[in-house]
């Protein structure tokens, strides 16, 4: 048995001794992530500057005070989710217990990634947890120091017979993969997520993928042009652009840009100072290869640089850049950025915006800055994306009670707080019968007849009739 | 271009029109779907007939009842179900729209099974339907009259390019799932639920699999077996066996063994007569490769009760056997077939460890006067649902989400369940631009000062911690106020008289 093979039976065995289920022991676990992340918040900042200089700001909200939220949102609410859900019955069934039990699935795997290597991890973990499930985590390579610094913590603060770290690359994952579990909780790109799909299937293991694409945002003429500036370049800068959610594209009129681009530069400003590079609250590009991708999308650009463009290869820095006289077509326009870069696109009219948006895949965040209410709801009519927030950026990834999660290429699957417990149990109908009544159950026993029938059928439509009396 | 990828093209255009989206469209769908089970009833019924020779009454009972309580509770919950849904909101929320909105996923693929071939089409088609998809329907070409049935009839009553129906086998359906869905619904087995979903891995297309196992059925030793067996006979026997969540084997004390044989004979007698090949209310196996299959795991083993079989008729008497072991070949696969294997097992803790020693099944039946033996039994197994102390009823609870868990299957449905299942929430916030002011603390340039603002907006919510104090003092304020006012214009009034 290979040692992942020996890992997971580890893990199906502690399943299967129970210990994961008592909402005590979830509780203690979960507890101690919240202790993990207040008592290694000076490392956890420093791994993550050392990934990707991400400035403690955005450590502290983004990373540990997230995923604290999330752990105490399910401490709190952990009982209430536990308990079965009893359903509206028929009339035939009201002697009978009718309830949803929410039970954990077993062993899972979380595949985290490179962005924000400490809440991709944690919060899964923590709808796992939550369930009573057993599980692997698997951080992501490229975000090495904080990966690091999860694989030595993480044991010193959970049952390790319960939860496992497993580092490595791509060669390792897919070993790992070929491993039984019985969910898969994968973030990252769209292209391994199908081969994370491909070896689930093998064994057939439900999945959770949360992906990315090009969100775009429209910015309607009828915005405050100012708010709309500084939300816009706080969201896609936030982690120098390397975020699922970051607006990745802007499609406003010729006019709206006419006013946006002066906005953009002086919000750039205000954020980051005149060089954004001696900011210490503007981040890094992750690693080489992504700095090269990014750079080339820039340089390959058929659209001129309005803003920024500036880079250091040795720092990997890439300036907060804004793109113009972008066509559909540019290369900018065929990837997801994951950058700080900011192309923008012009369009006619609403419905140009709305085409434009509905030709490519659905994205995983949909943007609209508008001060008109019909339009944000012809757009949320006329599109689809994983989720809406209109007015600003970001923000709807930080609501609690919001499900997160994409559709179409941009996703499968949902988490954050209730969602993330209901992603990783299993809701198992339950009927619970006694022993009488067995007279009324003879309607449905053979030999049948159109008298038995006739008289089974006005019993199970009931609930329709007594709804009509009432 | 292939038929099958014409097909889908036309539903996804259909789609694109935005049709299939306003409830009223979707609530004629659905009607036009309650009058093709009025209208044709007899037909339908004659095509199940045909292909599994189940009974008029079996297949109004269990075929197409069903439909029409799904179809009327769709009809009487649509606008419930597809209305935005406020989601709580958090301090930093307060003066937006939180909320999450269903949405149609696009063109649906709906793969049928041939054992409850007009139900297993029918039932999905009603939850693509109500969350307003367009859905290319694959009838089972083993159920082959309810297939052309189904192509004949789907058209006559729904829009023809939003639900077409494509009928063939292998090679057709091979070339179905290599087209792109929003979602791939199946039921079936496992073998075909992995490459189901493996090609729905190319295109990142979430599914549904509802396939099966084998579904234990526990026998306490103290019960009254007479109410166990008629219900366990009813549950095993109904469709010849060949039910996704029929009780698959049964696990009891080799001591009753002898007495549950007994009261299924009666029973058998009860319901189908001394000959159950001349009852009109016996079903056949499906096809020859399935009689074959199910008559070939009889081979060995020692039959109590029934084991004849009319290879010409497809029929296979309602059978028991005793004392198997669980290692025989009729332990490993699902049997889909009328026949019962009853293990041996020690205790309920044998029971327990038997059942988990083995995939979870599809369902698990436990029959027993002990309230704290059931209770124990559910909380130390899984399976996709359970009954204690009878059959198959949670199929039929639409408030209860049927479906499997491991290798018995991926996601539900039913209900309302079925219309989440095929749809996308979407999660919705809708702000202002306006009270920039509240989002001053998250912009750089950053400070300790500003970090703790920011913190303390995104942790708190509406109604807990402080800001509950300050909100019901504001209350609490507002009504001494009202009050006030409300006195002093009664003591006016007073001393105007």
């Amino acid at each position: 048995m290979s040692d992942y093979g020996a890992i997971v039976q580890k893990l199906r065995d502690s399943f299967g001794t129970r210990k994961t289920r008592p909402a005590e022991f979830r509780i203690s676990q979960l507890n101690s992530i919240v202790k993990l992340l207040r008592e290694n918040e000076g490392p956890i900042v420093e791994a993550l500057e050392r990934d990707l200089r991400k400035p403690k700001f955005e450590t502290m909200i983004s990373e540990i005070s997230m995923a604290i939220n999330e752990a105490n949102y399910a401490i709190n609410h952990l009982a209430s989710w536990m308990k079965p859900e009893h359903v509206e019955k028929s009339l035939v069934m009201k002697f009978d217990e009718c309830f949803i039990r929410k039970e954990p699935l077993g062993v899972v795997l979380i595949i985290g990634a490179w962005n924000y290597p400490v809440q991709l991890v944690l919060v899964p973990l923590i709808g796992a947890i939550a369930a009573g499930n057993c599980a692997v985590v698997k951080p992501s390579e490229l975000s090495d120091s904080t990966s690091s610094l999860l694989t030595e913590l993480l044991p010193k603060y959970l049952d390790q017979s319960c939860f496992s770290v497993v580092c490595g690359g791509a060669k390792e994952t897919t070993e790992l993969l070929e491993q039984r579990f019985d969910h898969i909780f994968y973030t990252g790109g769209v292209s391994v997520a199908r081969s994370v799909m491909r070896a689930a299937s093998c064994h057939l293991t439900p999945v959770t993928l949360e992906l990315g694409g090009k969100s775009p945002a429209l910015v309607e003429g009828s915005c405050d042009i100012t708010a709309t500036a500084r939300r816009l370049v706080w969201a896609r800068f936030f982690n120098a652009g390397q975020s699922c959610v970051a607006p990745d594209y802007v499609l406003c009129s010729p006019e709206t840009r006419r006013l946006l681009l002066p906005a953009l530069r002086d919000c750039i400003t205000q954020l980051y100072g005149t060089e954004p590079r001696e900011s210490r609250d503007f981040g890094r590009i992750i690693n080489q290869r992504h700095f090269e991708r990014i750079r080339d999308l820039l340089s390959n650009s058929q659209g001129r640089v309005e803003i920024g463009g500036e880079t250091e290869e040795g720092e990997r820095y890439i300036a907060p850049t804004v793109l113009v006289d972008v066509s559909e077509s540019d290369p900018v326009m065929q990837e997801e950025i994951f950058g700080p870069v900011l192309p923008i696109l012009t369009v006619e009219s609403l419905e140009e915006a709305i085409n434009f948006i509905n030709c490519r895949e659905k994205p995983l965040a949909l943007y609209l800055y508008t001060g008109d209410s019909k339009v944000v709801t012809k757009v949320m009519e006329c599109t689809s994306s994983g989720g809406f927030c209109s007015n600003d950026g970001l923000v709807h990834t930080t609501v609690i009670t919001l499900p997160f999660g994409g559709v179409g290429s941009s996703g499968v699957g949902r988490y954050h707080g209730r969602f993330s417990f209901d992603t990783f149990s299993h809701q198992r109908s339950c009927v619970l019968r006694g022993f009488g009544l067995e007279w009324a159950n003879q309607l449905r026993y053979p030999p049948y007849s159109e008298q038995k029938l006739e008289r089974l059928l006005q019993a199970t439509q009931e609930r329709k009739w007594s709804c009509t009396l009432l | 271009m292939s038929m099958e990828k014409q097909a889908v093209e036309r539903a996804r255009t259909a789609f694109l029109t935005g049709r299939s989206r306003p409830l009223k469209f979707r609530g004629q769908q659905l009607k036009a779907l309650q009058r093709m089970l009025k209208e044709r009833e007899g037909e339908i019924c004659m095509a199940i007939k045909h292909d599994l020779n189940k009974s008029q009454f079996d297949s109004a009972l269990f075929e197409l009842v069903g439909l029409e309580s799904e179809i009327q509770l769709a009809l009487e919950k649509l606008p419930e179900w597809a209305a935005p849904r406020p989601a709580e909101k958090t301090l930093l929320t307060l003066l937006d729209e939180v909320y999450v909105q269903p949405e149609p996923l696009g063109v649906v693929l709906i793969i049928g099974a041939w054992n409850y071939p007009f139900a297993l089409v029918i039932q999905p088609l009603i939850g693509a339907i109500a969350a307003g998809n367009a859905a290319v329907i694959k009838p089972s070409e083993v159920s082959e009259h309810t297939a052309r049935l189904l192509e004949e009839l789907l058209p006559e009553y729904i829009d023809r390019d939003l639900y077409p129906v494509v009928n063939g086998g292998v090679p057709e359906t091979q070339e179905l799932l290599r087209q792109r869905f929003d979602h791939v619904f199946y039921t079936g087995n496992c073998a075909v639920g992995k490459l189901v979903m493996e090609a729905a891995a190319r295109h990142l297309t979430p599914v549904t699999l509802e396939l099966g196992g084998k579904s234990p059925c526990y026998i306490d030793k103290d019960c009254d077996l007479s109410i166990v067996c008629r219900r366990i006979t009813w549950g095993k026997f109904v469709n010849c066996g060949q039910t996704c969540i029929a009780p698959d084997y049964v696990l009891c004390d080799q001591s009753i063994q002898g007495r549950v044989v007994e009261e299924i004979r009666r029973t058998l007698l009860e319901f189908y007569g001394d000959d159950p090949k001349t009852s009109p209310d016996y079903g056949r196996m499906i096809n020859q490769r399935h009689f074959k299959r199910v008559t070939a795991l009889l081979e060995g083993e020692t039959v109590a009760l029934g084991g004849e079989s009319d290879e010409a008729d497809l029929f296979i008497a309602p059978t028991v056997l005793t004392d198997v072991p669980p290692h025989s070949r009729l332990m490993q696969e699902e049997i889909f077939g009328p026949v019962l294997p009853l293990v041996s097992v020690g205790s309920v803790d044998e029971a327990i460890r038997f059942i988990n020693q083995r995939e979870k099944p599809l369902a698990l039946y436990v029959f027993s006067y002990n309230s704290k033996l059931i209770k124990r039994m559910i909380a130390e197994t899984s399976s996709g649902g359970v009954v204690a102390n009878d059959m198959l009823l949670h199929y039929s609870t639409s408030s209860l989400p049927f479906g499997g868990v491991g290798k018995s299957g991926i996601g539900s449905y039913h209900g309302k369940h079925s219309f989440e299942r095929l749809s996308h929430q979407r999660a919705c916030l809708i702000r202002s631009l306006t009270l920039e002011g509240m989002n001053k603390a998250r912009y750089p340039p950053q400070e300790a000062s500003k970090l703790r603002v920011a913190k303390y907006f995104m942790q708190k919510r509406l109604w807990t911690g402080g800001l509950c104090w300050v909100t019901l003092a504001v209350l609490a304020a507002l009504l001494a106020l009202a009050l006030l006012i409300a006195l002093l214009a009664l003591i006016l009034k007073g001393s105007e008289q």
